[in-house]
């Protein structure tokens, strides 16, 4: 772990003779890698009192990025540090693909890692979602929600019997293909060609993605989509029924964009420079 | 609307049972292009209210795959001109 910190607190010799301490630490620009996630960009000013080392209450902090396989950007994460070490997280939020990741209470204990948290997605863009696929020609419009249940599993997250639902009828889907697959689309028009043609500009009523697999490796998207181009065959519906499978991290690694401390972690760096009480 | 109807009855009443055949025949006259028009054949193409259903798989690595669901395959090689 490295980090930028600054530390000011009192020590106090109790009666029993024992010493007790509080600190009210300053933390910025802090990254940490564990086995399960790599972490960056943590800010925060914290207050701990020990021994053994514990925060009196859930404290804020800010968090540029932390790639559980999928990179969540954008976090904050209120959580109290237990005497015992354990990390016991009031609610924690994080962007990801134009909407957000929420997680309500959950336990981190440091030896046994994440053992399970049901994530709550929130808004998610389906343009942005599709862009993780990398898949040229593929683009789309429509807000998406869901719950992706995330456990530990052989030392890997692992979502199992996620859902993502269309918020909302009227989202679109287009796709158009370049000119390798345009080529087997012409060669198989009764089938592939069909399809291409169909999703050339797709309005779906109702769309739903079930995800399931490891966040680092092979996830497994099916996605049932049902609506109509009006363009195809006088507008008739049309099904799909998709088996995406894809190593979506290996995809969404992207360069690190530019991340900005949230206003509420920064004020609270403030008052700790000024040597004000935090709000 | 009924009360329209009533006086349209009462004057053809009135003016005698030769007028108001010859004025029923022309009503006759006046409706038959609409009786042909009934007669044309619908252009309008109606689309089949049943859905196109496609499975896919789709993996994506460095190349993409696309296998299309043999059952879907063999239903289009069988129904060729289903579209």
């Amino acid at each position: 772990m490295a980090a930028r910190v600054e530390a000011r607190g009192t020590l106090v010799r109790e009666r029993d003779g024992s010493l007790a301490w509080r600190a009210e630490v300053a933390l910025r620009d802090g990254a940490a890698t564990t086995a399960l996630a790599r972490v960056e960009g943590v800010h925060g000013a914290i207050v701990l009192e020990g021994p053994p080392a514990h925060t009196p209450g859930p404290q804020l902090v800010a968090i540029g990025l932390a790639d559980v396989g999928v990179p969540l950007r954008e976090g904050l994460v209120e959580a109290t540090l237990r005497p015992d070490g354990a990390l016991a997280v009031k609610r924690a939020r994080f962007a990801f693909a134009g909407g957000a990741l929420e997680s309500g209470a959950a336990v981190l204990d440091p030896d046994a890692g994440l053992d399970a948290v049901t994530l709550r997605a929130r808004d998610l863009d389906l343009g942005e979602l599709l862009a993780l696929a990398a898949l040229d020609g593929l683009s789309g419009a429509g807000r998406l929600d869901g719950e992706l249940p995330i456990a530990r599993e052989e030392g890997a997250l692992r979502v199992r019997g996620g859902v993502l639902r269309a918020r909302e009828p009227g989202g679109t889907i287009r796709y158009a293909p370049t000119d390798s697959v345009g080529a087997m689309a012409a060669a198989r028009p009764y089938d592939l060609g069909l399809a291409v043609e169909a999703f050339s500009d797709f309005r779906y009523e109702q769309l739903e993605a079930r995800v399931d697999g490891t966040l680092d490796a092979a996830l497994t998207i099916a996605l049932d989509v049902r609506g109509a181009n009006p363009g195809f065959q006088n507008g008739r519906p049309v099904e799909l029924h998709l088996n995406l499978e894809a190593r979506l991290a290996d995809l969404v690694r992207a360069g690190r964009a530019s991340y900005r401390v949230p206003e509420a972690v920064e004020e609270r760096l403030r008052a700790f420079s000024e040597g004000r009480t935090s709000p | 609307m009924k009360r329209g109807g009533g006086r349209a009855r009462a004057r053809l009443g009135n003016v005698g049972p030769s007028l108001a055949r010859r004025g029923l025949g022309l009503l006759g006259l006046a409706l038959l292009p609409l009786g042909l028009g009934a007669c044309q054949p619908r252009v309008a193409v109606e689309a089949p209210k049943d859905p196109i259903v496609i499975h896919m798989n789709v993996k994506i690595e460095h190349e993409i795959k696309v296998q299309v669901d043999r059952e879907l395959e063999q239903l289009f090689a069988s129904e060729k001109d289903i579209f």
